[in-house]
């Protein structure tokens, strides 16, 4: 489905990503692991085709999308959840949902099942979303992507700063996704987060990979993990 | 002439004065608010207006409100390509760096400037009125078009606004003025965006220019006075609000029509850039301006 192989990145002159590589399948979650400024979410961003330079190549679903515009990439089929949440605060929760429909035609039975997975998002679509509780907004911003209808799925720190019963509905929801095929890319810096969803888990450090494994290795034995994290 | 009448008569020039200028800014605003830009040859795509309003009513026989209505349609369509284009050949390869487009729109400026020059020459050209009739005001007589110009921009700032506020393309615009890189991850292709907007900017002021120049003639260095008062206002008002940009050109040009009547129009210019000071002071975003701004 997704394959990133041998992929660099660049702001301004300076190398961000260095040859990185990895795939993911459908219904699959990878998790991207790694401290502030390794440079996860440069490669969440530079699938999305929102960087200035990249080499090597990014195929899904066998076609290159590492040189096509920015705003054909959701076209394609892939959902993105920015690094916190980046709603357009001035407009109301219908608003941002109607943006997540652009690239859909179907728009609203796609709305009703986004709604139904967020019933609560419902009672407040003519609300302003820069008035919503952080947790709100999370759902929001993943409510917002899932209406692109995405078969991969791109999520940057989902649970930063939200409270333990929005980070299991947040988790239920990525789990339920998974359920249905969709190939799922998640970035996160909280290790107990992720083992039970991950299938996958990669460790980035100065934009390289340092360590990858599958979830089932790292339950078994921790502490290889850790030694990379800092835990 | 009692001083009541007077105040009438100044109020109802400021009014019309008010008007062209709330288009002008809403131009300039609404490039700076989605594309976050400075657009310094906003005024010259005024000038462009005028010319082209002047050009096209010169090969239009018979009745005035003929060629009016023509380069009311022609004038601003012309402005707004050669916007667009401006946008495609220079502004979109500068990436749309604040300070770079600031240099570059000066350079837009000039070549338009030039063009204008070199082509029309530097003569003052009148426009007939589209339609010649005085409305009695009892005291004095006030011209029907100058109410046909107030008409005609509240019947356009109503339209942007609907526009904006109730159809897909104004959801479009208002995302990507919020945040553009997360709009381009929702499928909005925000270059042909800037692009639209930069041509539609140029095209509102050419609007103004083709109301406003059976009043005033036209002239190639006729873009800089409007300029510098739509910079005042989308100051004062909030660089990117719409609401402001009303508010304050109302306040703008009522205040520069009334103290050009009784005073003269360097008083208004003065108090006005003043006031710009004052409300910069007391609130850096402009009355209706947001923090992000």
């Amino acid at each position: 489905m997704l394959e990133v192989s041998n992929l660099s990145t660049y702001y301004s002159n300076i190398k961000i990503l260095k040859d990185i590589s990895f795939t993911v399948q459908r219904g699959e979650v990878l998790c991207l692991l790694g401290r502030n400024g390794a440079g996860k979410t440069t490669t969440l961003k530079s699938i999305m085709g929102l960087v200035d330079k990249v080499e090597g190549n990014i195929n899904f679903n066998n076609e290159r999308i590492s040189k096509i515009s920015a705003h054909l990439v959701p076209k394609k089929g892939i959902g993105y959840v920015p690094q916190g949440r980046r709603l357009f605060s001035e407009l109301t929760v219908e608003e941002n949902l109607e943006i997540g429909l652009l690239t859909r035609k179907n728009g609203e039975q796609t709305i009703n099942k986004v709604l139904e997975m967020f019933p609560r998002l419902n009672e407040r679509l003519k609300q302003v979303s820069g008035t919503l509780s952080g947790g709100e907004q999370q759902m929001l911003a993943l409510a917002r992507a899932l209406c692109i209808e995405p078969t991969l799925l791109l999520l940057d720190e989902p649970t930063e700063g939200l409270q333990p019963s929005m980070i299991s509905l947040i988790r239920k929801s990525v789990l339920e996704l998974k359920k249905q095929g969709v190939a799922i890319l998640l970035v996160e810096q909280r290790v107990e987060a992720i083992l039970s969803i991950a299938d996958k888990i990669i460790v980035i450090e100065n934009g390289a990979i340092v360590f990858s494994s599958t979830a089932q290795k790292i339950k078994n034995n921790p502490k290889k993990l850790y030694r990379f994290i800092g835990v | 002439m009692d001083l009541g009448p007077y105040l009438l008569f100044a109020s109802l020039e400021g009014l019309v004065h008010a008007a062209v200028l709330s288009l002008i800014a809403l131009g300039l605003s609404l490039v700076f608010g989605v594309m976050r830009i400075v657009n310094v040859a906003h005024g010259e795509f005024f000038m462009l207006g005028a010319i082209l309003a002047w050009w096209i009513s010169g090969f239009v026989f018979g009745s005035p409100a003929i060629g009016f209505l023509l380069a009311l349609i022609i004038a601003p369509l012309i402005a707004g390509v050669i916007a667009m284009s401006s946008d495609w050949l220079i502004l979109k390869h500068l990436k749309y760096d604040p300070e770079a487009t600031i240099i570059a729109t000066i350079g837009i400026l000039y070549i338009i400037q030039q063009a204008v020059l070199m082509t029309f020459g530097p003569d003052a050209r009148p426009v007939e009125q589209p339609f010649n009739y005085r409305l009695d005001l009892y005291w004095f007589g006030f011209s029907a078009y100058k109410f046909f110009v107030v008409f005609s921009a509240i019947i356009l700032l109503f339209s942007v606004w609907l526009v904006m506020a109730k159809t897909k393309f104004g959801l479009i615009l208002r995302a990507t003025q919020l945040d553009s890189e997360t709009a381009q991850a929702f499928g909005i292709p925000i270059s042909t965006v800037y692009s639209l907007v930069f041509g539609v900017g140029a095209a509102i002021a050419a609007v103004a220019a083709v109301l406003i120049v059976p009043i005033q003639q036209a002239h190639y260095l006729m873009g800089g006075e409007p300029l510098l008062l739509a910079f005042i206002v989308v100051i004062i008002g909030g660089l990117g609000s719409l609401r402001g940009t009303v508010a304050a050109a109302v306040l703008i040009g009522m205040s520069d029509g009334i103290i050009s009547v009784f005073f003269s129009p360097n008083l208004a210019k003065i108090i006005a850039t003043l006031f710009v000071v004052i409300v910069l002071l007391i609130k850096p975003n402009g009355l209706f301006g947001s923090e992000k701004t």
